[in-house]
């Protein structure tokens, strides 16, 4: 698995059993559940210790007098998700489990409940259900609005004496964004390399991404189309074959994502055997001049029809030299008979 | 628009639609199309924008094709007839 630098949730390799973000939420929902069951079960009528109804009670208080900034601090954080998730569309996921963006949340789910206090200060009549929801999806304007602490008596309003905490948070948030992307830009690094070492080849490369793009359902026409023509720019013949690894692995992580280069990776590596169709004909082309070649070729092949297919591909031919006829001669021979009929034939003596 | 192919551009366009990107000898074994005539069809096809041609030095001659997504588009739409890859006689 190609873990992200910086994605925190992916586990480091342990023999000790470990709870998974599924086991924390369900332990979350239950614990919720039995503090709610706590708050609405009528003690008062069962015969218990006098300090559980009193506990019950300050509970109800609490959770009755608190409940708006819960709720307000619960929508600044999905309000905090959301921001991170439009910001690194391609990479939500691992953008949602770097550290900052744990932070940016953080901060959003307590910036909310003191940008409702404020408004509580400023407007206490106001309908509480309709403002919490204003706060919890807006708090950010809130936040952005210059509280005028002192004012210039006559003045134009250069000398008032504000506080000014959305410069602040906005200086926040650009902090956390650029350090997500520097900790996502990390882990594309990563997986991009080991993708390339995984799949060296410009062949398998182009395939992979190809699929990536055939593959999506969510892609409009236009995008794919989009997609494709970016493909081919990869491939371009004046691109350096290195550029054009990177840029084809590049482009299977951005539109596969993660979890489809964890499982490109995963799979295990097969091992070039001596007779595989690639090595045969490399075997062949490195063996035999283009006449022996030839000859081997009218000996495995019976055919009358692949036999003048060799005699033909053997004469000279505009823009080809004797190494390009060999290796169109030995990958013709290879598809014909099989690699390991070739192989077998290069290391016995023909029979008389 | 209509583009005009020949029997052996077809040939390798619906090979290379088929099999992904192959060597110019990989796509000579498949459609038994010479070498001489493979590398004149492919540049042909080349100039026409349908298929790239690039140096690779992991393939034994040293050259992969790929469609372009020009020719996905048409051969995609050509089996949908709403265009024609008009053979040339």
């Amino acid at each position: 698995m190609a873990p992200l630098a910086g994605a925190e949730a992916t586990p480091p390799s342990t023999n000790e059993p470990r709870r998974g973000p599924g086991g924390w939420t369900v332990l979350i929902v239950l614990l919720l559940l039995a503090f709610a069951v706590f708050l609405a079960f009528p003690m008062e009528t069962v015969s218990l210790q006098p300090w559980v109804p009193a506990l019950q009670a300050q509970l109800r208080t609490v959770v009755g007098q608190g409940w708006p900034y819960v709720a307000v601090a619960l929508l600044g954080a999905i309000v905090g998700l959301a921001e991170i998730v439009s910001t690194f569309p391609n990479y939500p996921r691992e953008a949602l489990r770097t550290r900052w963006a744990q932070n940016l949340v953080l901060v959003n789910a307590v910036a909310a409940p003191l940008a409702l206090a404020v408004v509580q200060i400023y407007a206490p009549t106001t309908n509480l259900i309709l403002t919490v929801l204003g706060v919890g999806i807006g708090f950010q304007a809130i936040i952005r609005t210059r509280f005028t602490l002192a004012k210039q008596i006559g003045g134009s309003g250069e000398g008032d004496v504000s506080l000014n905490l959305g410069w602040l948070y906005e200086q926040f948030q650009n902090l956390c964004k650029t350090q997500i992307d520097l900790e996502l830009m990390n882990g594309r690094r990563t997986a991009v390399t080991r993708l390339i070492e995984r799949y060296p080849t410009l062949a398998e490369l182009h395939d992979i991404a190809e699929y990536t793009v055939i593959a999506r359902a969510t892609l409009t026409s236009d995008e794919e189309k989009a997609k494709q023509a970016e493909l081919d720019r990869l491939f371009d013949p004046k691109a350096p074959a290195n550029v054009a690894r990177t840029g084809l692995a590049l482009m299977i992580l951005e539109n596969g994502g993660q979890a489809y280069v964890d499982l490109l990776l995963s799979q295990p590596a097969v091992p070039v055997k001596s007779t595989s169709p690639e090595s045969v004909v490399k075997s062949l082309i490195d063996r035999y001049s283009l006449n022996d070649l030839v000859a081997l070729a009218l000996r495995l092949m019976t055919s009358q029809q692949e036999q003048n297919w060799v005699q033909q591909a053997a004469q000279p031919a505009p823009g080809m030299n004797e190494a390009s006829q060999k290796a169109f001669i030995a990958r013709f021979l290879v598809e014909r008979i099989g690699a390991e009929t070739a192989l077998k034939a290069m290391t016995e003596p023909p029979a008389e | 628009m209509k583009i005009e192919l020949d029997d052996k551009e077809q040939k390798v366009l619906n090979t290379l639609a088929r099999s992904g990107v192959m060597s110019p000898s990989q796509v000579s074994a498949e459609t038994w199309i010479l070498p001489g005539d493979t590398l004149a069809v492919i540049k042909s096809l080349a100039d026409a924008g349908l298929v790239q041609m690039r140096d690779d030095d992991d393939s034994t001659d040293g050259k992969l094709v790929a469609l372009t997504a020009q020719a996905r588009d048409l051969l995609d739409v050509g089996s949908k007839q709403q265009m024609r890859l008009i053979s040339k006689r």
